[in-house]
C-alpha cells in the first residue's frame, strides 16, 4: 500500500517535472488552479499581506515557468514550489524595506512580524478558537507561521520543510513547537476570558 | 504524581506533533492522560490549536484566481514557442560568426604573410580553448565532489 502510494506520488511529480519542462500550457494551467488557494494562503502566512501576496503568487508561477528545468520531479511538487515563493517572498522584503542583496541574514527579514492593522487572519477566522488565535497568529514572527501552516495544514515532512526553509531540522521542529505553546496560550486565555 | 511524569508526558505530546512516537511510549502517554486532567487539557489545547488553523478560510479574489491560471500557461506557450527557435538561430550565429571571423583572419593573414598553418591553428585554438579550459575546470571540480 505504501509502495503504491509512492509509486503514484513519484509519477504525479514526475508528470509534473515533465509539463514544465516542455511548457505543457494546458497541464500548467491546470496545475495553476489546483495550487492557487495553497500557494496563496502560505504567501499570506509569510508576508501577512493580502494583497502582497496576490501578486507574489503570479511572480511565483512565472518563476517556476523559467525554473522548471530545475524541478526533476524526483521529490514531492510542494516543497520546490513553496521554496521558490519564500524566496521570492524575501526579495520582495528587501526592496521594500531598502535592504542591499548582500545582507548577511534574509532570514532575519522573516523574524519580524508586520504591523498589520488589517489582519488577513482575523478576516479568514471562521470559527471560535480561529478568532481567539488569530490575533497572536498576527504577532507572531513570519517563520513561526510558516512552520505551523507547512506542518499541519500542508502536512510536509520535517525534512521537507528544511528543504524550504533552508534551516535544520532541528531548527524548525522548535519553531513549531513555539508556535504550537503561542497558540496555546491564546486558547487558554480565551478560555479563562470566556 | 511526580512532576517529571508530567513533563514527560507534555515532551511526548509535542514531540507526536512533529514524528511519531514509539508503541510503547504511546501507550505510557495513553495511560498517562486518562489519569491526568492536566496533561490531557494539554493535547486538547494542541488539538485545538490545529483545528483552529484548519479552520481558516482565506476568500478568494475571483479575479486574481481566473487571471493568474489564464496568465501563466499564456507565458508558458510564449516560452515554448521561443525555444525552438533559440537553439537554430545560436547556432546558425555561431556558424556566421565563426565564418566572418575566418575572413576577417584570412585577411590579416595575407597582410602579415603569416605562414598558413601558423594562422590556422592559432585560429582553431584561440575558438576551442576557452571551451576546453572550462570542461576541464568541470571536471576536475565534479570529481572532487565525486570523490569527497
Amino acid at each position: 500500500m505504501v509502495m503504491a502510494f509512492s509509486r503514484l506520488a513519484e509519477t504525479e511529480s514526475q508528470c509534473i517535472a515533465r509539463a514544465l519542462r516542455r511548457k505543457d500550457s494546458e497541464f500548467i494551467g491546470r496545475l495553476v488552479s489546483q495550487y492557487h488557494y495553497r500557494l496563496l494562503r502560505y504567501l499570506v502566512y509569510l508576508t501577512s499581506r493580502r494583497e502582497q501576496a496576490e501578486d507574489l503568487v503570479q511572480e511565483t508561477w512565472m518563476r517556476v515557468l523559467e525554473r522548471a528545468g530545475q524541478y526533476n520531479g524526483r521529490s514531492r511538487f510542494e516543497p520546490w514550489l513553496f521554496s521558490i515563493a519564500r524566496n521570492l517572498a524575501i526579495d520582495h522584503l528587501r526592496r521594500r524595506q531598502k535592504i542591499g542583496l548582500n545582507t548577511p541574514d534574509a532570514e532575519a527579514l522573516l523574524e519580524v512580524p508586520a504591523p498589520d492593522r488589517h489582519s488577513p487572519f482575523a478576516a479568514a477566522a471562521k470559527s471560535e478558537d480561529a478568532v481567539r488565535v488569530a490575533g497572536a497568529l498576527a504577532a507572531l514572527e513570519p517563520i513561526y507561521r510558516e512552520a505551523l501552516l507547512l506542518r499541519f495544514q500542508e502536512e510536509l515532512s520535517l525534512d521537507e520543510i528544511a528543504q524550504v526553509a533552508g534551516a535544520p531540522v532541528s531548527t524548525i521542529s522548535s519553531r513549531i513547537h513555539r508556535g504550537l505553546a503561542i497558540m496555546r496560550s491564546q486558547l487558554e486565555g480565551g478560555a479563562g476570558a470566556a | 504524581m511526580q512532576p517529571e511524569l508530567h513533563e514527560r508526558a507534555r515532551l511526548l505530546l509535542d514531540r507526536g506533533m512533529t514524528e511519531s512516537i514509539p508503541v510503547e511510549k504511546q501507550r505510557w502517554l495513553d495511560h498517562h492522560l486518562s489519569e491526568c486532567a492536566e496533561c490531557s487539557r494539554h493535547a486538547e489545547l494542541n488539538r485545538r490549536a490545529i483545528q483552529a488553523l484548519d479552520s481558516f478560510a482565506f476568500d478568494l479574489d475571483h479575479a486574481a484566481a481566473l487571471r493568474v491560471p489564464a496568465a501563466v500557461p499564456r507565458r508558458a506557450e510564449r516560452m515554448r514557442s521561443s525555444e525552438p527557435l533559440a537553439v537554430p538561430l545560436a547556432i546558425a550565429l555561431t556558424i556566421a560568426g565563426s565564418f566572418v571571423m575566418w575572413q576577417a583572419v584570412t585577411w590579416l593573414a595575407g597582410q602579415w604573410n603569416l605562414p598558413n598553418r601558423a594562422w590556422q591553428f592559432s585560429f582553431v585554438v584561440f575558438w576551442i580553448l576557452p571551451s576546453v579550459l572550462i570542461d576541464m575546470v568541470l571536471l576536475f571540480r565534479g570529481r572532487l565532489r565525486y570523490d569527497s
